[in-house]
């Protein structure tokens, strides 16, 4: 089955005067047509940067490395700035944060829109505005004749990511990638959002990077699920099985943080901590000095991200499962 | 709100501005109990009785007479009818012709000098904020603490020595007979721009300078912002957005300050002026100061100040043109 995308061993390394920052060590995703793949992790933990690796959309000051780094059946690896700019926004394309500041405010957000259909389809003004309604019309935006002249600081919070992903979505890219898209929106919108985003790309067949540091958020709708930790992939499975059986202890220290709402949990479980300074990794794993359950060789030896059950990927010495199959250790 | 905004400005403007005619009118009055008698110290042959005849003439004349609060009316009278007074000067030409005759002059120095300072600060600051930390953008910096430590007149006159003197490039003062014999023909056109060379390099290398550190900082602050890079997903050329979004957006502040720099468009180039010589504002201002013309020096200070308080205020109301995010009158 071909990809939509297929990243192999990425390296992303920033030099400061503090030192050279690792940002991202490695990381390897294969994203299959029409799938959704979901990226979760911590802040600062190198998800963005992946995610603008895979535009190369970072700026000169990184050094990036990849073995392979293939979008959409093209690799990319030697692709020129001008090579990528016609793959940007026609088959590969990015949704925003915070859709307040992802959008140009002394530009109303219809002549936003037609940028995208002039640049990669070539159309004349009026095709591009007529276009671009109907864009703002299929994400649910009320009065998009109107709205189309609207400057985006006079739009809701969801209004804007609704234009965001109008935009995304604009010329049926085979790949989004979503930047935590609705991470800046209050809950309920938030829902709406995640319904649109999924309705959207169910529709058109994308393929979807989701990236996101809720794993709640994520559950609804990824096929699959890669949980990031300080610059590497620390498992990575069907969302089910990991959901269902988590192996890595990160992973489990995020699931028994989400709270559902029948839970009769009297206070918050959290992993205690912070994510280790980028520019001062520990020695061994590196969720070791955060980990409940390190032994001695984790302080010592870094860990592989092996397969163990088929399809899923952990980063772990010991295996252990939760719930069912507690206590079976291998290694 | 927003008609009520532009009627508060609108008065608050002309608030303003009567303060400053006021301040105009009572400061030359100051510490000066009869100006006749400076100009005619008492003469001997003459009795007092004749003396006084003809001091309370001279006052007439002038417009000297009657206590200082009639003499403030009848100028604010004056002033709503358009009119300035007349100036001491032989022949008592009213202030309002001089400045007309004088005004374009200025005005070709101080708008070419702004307009070539606005864009060559543009292009250079982009140029620099694009090769960020290079040569050229280390070299911007350094010739901005260099500009801003060197006054234009001592440009001017470097530039009058080396150009004017020892190169003989362009003229060191400006010749004058340009201004009696301007005709609009292509020919006086040219002459005036010839002349004109030297003040407007000197006033405009420092402007350029700064303007185009102004340029390279706010450029360097917009390539940075999120929506540039929703530009760039959306594939568009470092080119295309340079323009399309990065330069609009940088170019606000830029915008905004060169509306305050109006005000500097008449008084700003006094010692210029007088350093080449040239048949503007600033000289006139110059020799009615040197030869006790009130009025003249009332009416120019008045005509300045009005001139950049509507300046201001025409800047302050076109904001919300600039940028959609401000609205007129809202609090906060």
């Amino acid at each position: 089955m071909s990809k939509a995308l297929e990243i192999e061993n990425l390296k992303v390394a920033f030099p400061t005067h503090r030192g050279v920052i690792r940002a991202v060590e490695g990381v390897s995703l294969n994203i299959d047509k029409g799938e959704c793949l979901a990226l979760v992790g911590e802040s600062g933990c190198g998800k963005s940067v992946t995610s603008l690796t895979a535009m190369k959309l970072l700026d000169d000051t990184a050094i990036v490395r990849a073995d392979k780094h293939i979008i959409c059946g093209e690799d990319v690896l030697g692709f020129s700035d001008k090579q990528m700019e016609a793959l940007r926004g026609r088959r590969v394309s990015m949704i925003f944060q915070d859709a307040l500041s992802a959008l140009d405010p002394v530009m109303t957000v219809g002549r936003q829109l037609d940028e995208v259909f002039i640049r990669h389809l070539r159309l004349s003004k009026k095709e591009a505005r007529e276009r671009s309604v109907a864009a703002l019309a299929a994400v649910g935006i009320p009065e998009p004749g109107a709205r189309y002249r609207s400057f985006p600081h006079e739009l809701s919070g969801g209004m804007r990511q609704r234009v965001l992903i109008a935009m995304a979505f604009a010329c049926e890219p085979e790949l989004i990638i979503a930047d935590e898209p609705t991470t800046a929106l209050d809950v309920t919108i938030q829902a709406q959002i995640l319904e649109l985003l999924k309705k959207m790309q169910q529709q058109s067949g994308t393929a979807l990077l989701f990236i996101s540091h809720d794993l709640s958020v994520v559950s609804n709708m990824a096929d699959r699920i890669a949980v990031m930790y300080s610059g590497k992939i620390a498992e990575q499975a069907q969302r089910d099985e990991l959901i269902a059986r988590p192996l890595h202890p990160y992973t489990r220290g995020l699931l028994s943080a989400v709270i559902g709402i029948n839970d009769k949990k009297d206070s918050f479980i959290h992993i205690k901590g912070t994510l280790p300074d980028p520019a001062d990794k520990p020695h061994g794993c590196y969720f070791c000095p955060r980990c409940s359950e390190a032994g001695e060789v984790c302080f010592v030896r870094q860990p592989l991200l092996k397969e163990r059950v088929s399809g899923h990927y952990v980063r772990c010495h010991y295996l252990r499962c939760h719930r069912s199959e507690r206590g079976e250790e291998n290694e | 709100m927003k008609k009520g905004y532009v009627l508060k400005r609108i008065i608050y403007t002309v608030f303003v501005f009567g303060v400053v005619v006021t301040l105009c009118f009572f400061i030359p009055r100051i510490g000066v109990d009869d100006p006749c008698a400076r100009y005619y110290p008492a003469q001997g042959n003459m009795d007092d009785e004749s003396y006084e005849v003809i001091k309370e003439l001279t006052r007439k004349q002038y417009g000297l007479d009657g206590s200082y609060l009639s003499q403030y009316l009848r100028y604010l009278k004056g002033l709503l009818h358009g009119d300035l007074g007349n100036s001491y000067r032989a022949g008592s030409p009213k202030v309002w012709a001089l400045i007309c005759d004088r005004l374009p002059w200025t005005l070709v120095l101080s708008v070419s000098s702004m307009l070539i300072c606005f864009f060559c600060g543009v292009v250079i600051g982009t140029r620099c904020a694009m090769k960020r930390g290079r040569w050229q953008d280390k070299a911007l910096m350094n010739a901005s603490t260099v500009t801003t430590a060197i006054p234009s007149f001592f440009i001017a006159l470097m530039l009058t020595y080396f150009l004017g003197f020892e190169l003989e490039i362009f003229p060191a003062y400006t010749d004058q007979n340009l201004v009696s014999s301007f005709d609009w023909s292509l020919r006086s056109i040219c002459a005036v721009a010839y002349n004109a060379a030297l003040p407007v390099l000197s006033t405009m290398l420092g402007g350029i300078i700064s303007n185009a550190q102004g340029v390279r900082n706010s450029v360097i602050s917009v390539t940075g912002e999120p929506f540039i890079v929703t530009a760039r997903a959306k594939g568009l050329s470092r080119r295309n957005v340079l323009y399309k979004h990065v330069l609009r957006n940088a170019l606000l502040p830029i915008v905004t300050g060169l509306g305050m720099s109006l005000s500097g468009l008449i008084g700003g180039s006094v010692v210029i002026e007088q350093i080449f010589n040239w048949h503007g504002m600033g000289t006139l201002y110059l020799e009615a100061n040197n030869t006790n013309d009130y009025p003249l020096m009332m009416g120019i200070m008045i005509f300045i100040s009005g001139f950049a308080l509507a300046a201001n205020l025409i800047t302050d109301l076109c904001y919300s043109l600039l940028d959609p995010r401000v609205t007129l009158g809202e609090e906060g």
